[in-house]
């Protein structure tokens, strides 16, 4: 029905997560009817971004640069160095405030199953950071399902042979939330590490 | 075909679209069970911490072709918190299991030995016993049990002064004498070690060196070249 320029955008844009072939259509038709200067802002935004996005070298989060704001800046604390799975984690803890060490991203989990071992987290990066730096404690904020309880089991093993004190974040009730609705695992997990008061 | 409320563990999960995953599950009744599950990675979902590996589920499924829809799972009470090793030999067991069975072919005691299993890694036992009776109950539920007690050429049993040879296809035959390697060299089985292992006796460590190189072996062609990348975090956690 629509020419084959326009096509191509459609199925293009589908590559998004949510965006399926009616939301693309709304999508195209904005850009090309309605918004012109728009759309040649995302156009170059994006193939500017693809080309020069890459990956930090010291904590392997995205940027542009080549070690990212976070690793450069001074002010961070250098002996605290938190661990997490993917950049958007890394993200949500930075908007949650109050950490102020640094990070690694291990763009994964171990999961064996699908094919992703030691390697593949970058052991091996993480390993000679945490012999070349003055890392104190290892935060370890991998998610709270099997596969990062394995993740970080595996990482506080290594990290204990270098000599470096390991962490692990704490699980439990949300804040706000009502004891009565929250999920068996989690409850128990509350109680066996509460705290003295 | 609708099944309600059997009792399976999750193998393996992987997202698929949006907020869905794709489960693999161990079912009591049928054996492995692949199941896509709608919804369950949306922010508010409540099923998604259920659906995680060594949580006793009772899972209902519908559907007639390969992939089946699951309509609900419950808790089952029988949920095992690993820690550290005991992590690494349970996502083994899944990775074995995932490799070796075929969909939808029940295996009535395996979904048992697998629970057992599981409740002895949760209690902290030692591991390499536990696994290796595991990987020897698999064989035995696939038909490829191997017969621990009788030389497979001569149908004469066992002796724990001889020397013996492995074949998946065949099983244990004597070597002779002049053929041994002195030791240290592993090709060979010696009567003694199978026989400890046929008795289920894993206390000496030159039996459970001799039961880990059997299960390979016999484990070898149903695994083909892939070798198994949970062997990995083992290897280097020593």
């Amino acid at each position: 029905m629509f020419s084959p320029l326009i096509d191509e955008l459609m199925s293009a844009l589908r590559c998004l997560p949510g965006v399926g072939p009616k939301s693309a259509q709304r999508m195209v038709l904005q850009l090309l009817e309605h918004d012109r200067p728009g759309a040649g802002r995302l156009a170059q935004a994006l193939s500017q971004a693809v080309e020069g996005v890459g990956r930090c070298q010291r904590c392997r989060t995205l940027t542009e640069q080549p070690l990212c704001g976070i690793c450069a800046n001074p002010k961070r604390d250098q002996t605290l160095l938190c661990v997490v799975e993917t950049p958007a984690d890394m993200l949500a803890i930075e908007q949650a405030g109050g950490y102020q060490g640094r990070y690694f991203v291990l763009l994964g989990r171990l999961s064996p199953i699908d094919g992703v071992g030691p390697e593949e987290i970058g052991m091996g990066e993480l390993t000679r950071l945490l012999q070349e730096e003055p890392v104190e404690e290892l935060i370890l904020a991998t998610n709270p399902t099997v596969e990062g309880e394995t993740t970080a089991f595996y990482i506080s093993e290594r990290a204990r042979e270098l000599g470096v004190n390991v962490s692990r974040i704490a699980h439990g009730v949300p804040l706000g939330g009502e004891l009565e609705y929250v999920d068996g695992g989690t409850l128990a997990h509350a109680f066996s590490s509460r705290k003295a008061l | 075909m609708r099944v309600e409320l059997q009792p399976a563990y999750v193998l393996h999960t992987r997202p698929y679209r949006d907020t869905s995953m794709l489960v693999e599950l161990l079912t009591r009744d049928q054996g492995r069970v692949a199941v896509v599950a709608k919804g369950v990675r949306a922010a508010k979902s409540r099923r998604r911490a259920l659906l995680n590996p060594f949580t006793g589920l009772l899972a209902s499924y519908q559907g007639r072709g390969g992939l089946k829809l699951l309509t609900s799972i419950e808790p089952d009470g029988a949920s095992f918190a690993l820690h550290g090793a005991a992590l690494y030999c349970g996502f083994y067991m899944n990775e074995l299991l995932l490799r070796v069975l075929a969909e939808t072919d029940a295996y009535p005691f395996l979904f048992q030995n697998y629970q057992a299993t599981l409740m002895a890694l949760s209690r902290e036992a030692p591991l390499e016993p536990l696994l290796r009776r595991f990987e020897l109950s698999v064989l035995e539920e696939l038909g490829y049990g191997i017969n621990l007690t009788t030389d497979a050429t001569h149908g004469t049993p066992l002796i724990a002064d001889a020397h013996y040879q492995f074949d998946s296809e065949h099983g244990f035959t004597q070597v002779v004498s002049s053929s041994i390697p002195p030791p240290g060299v592993q090709v060979f089985y010696s009567g003694r070690d199978l026989l400890a292992i046929a008795a289920d006796d894993f206390s000496q460590a030159e039996t459970r060196l001799a039961a880990k190189r059997l299960t390979r072996a016999a484990l070898q062609p149903l695994l083909g070249n892939k070798p198994l990348k949970s062997r990995e975090l083992f290897r280097s956690s020593r």
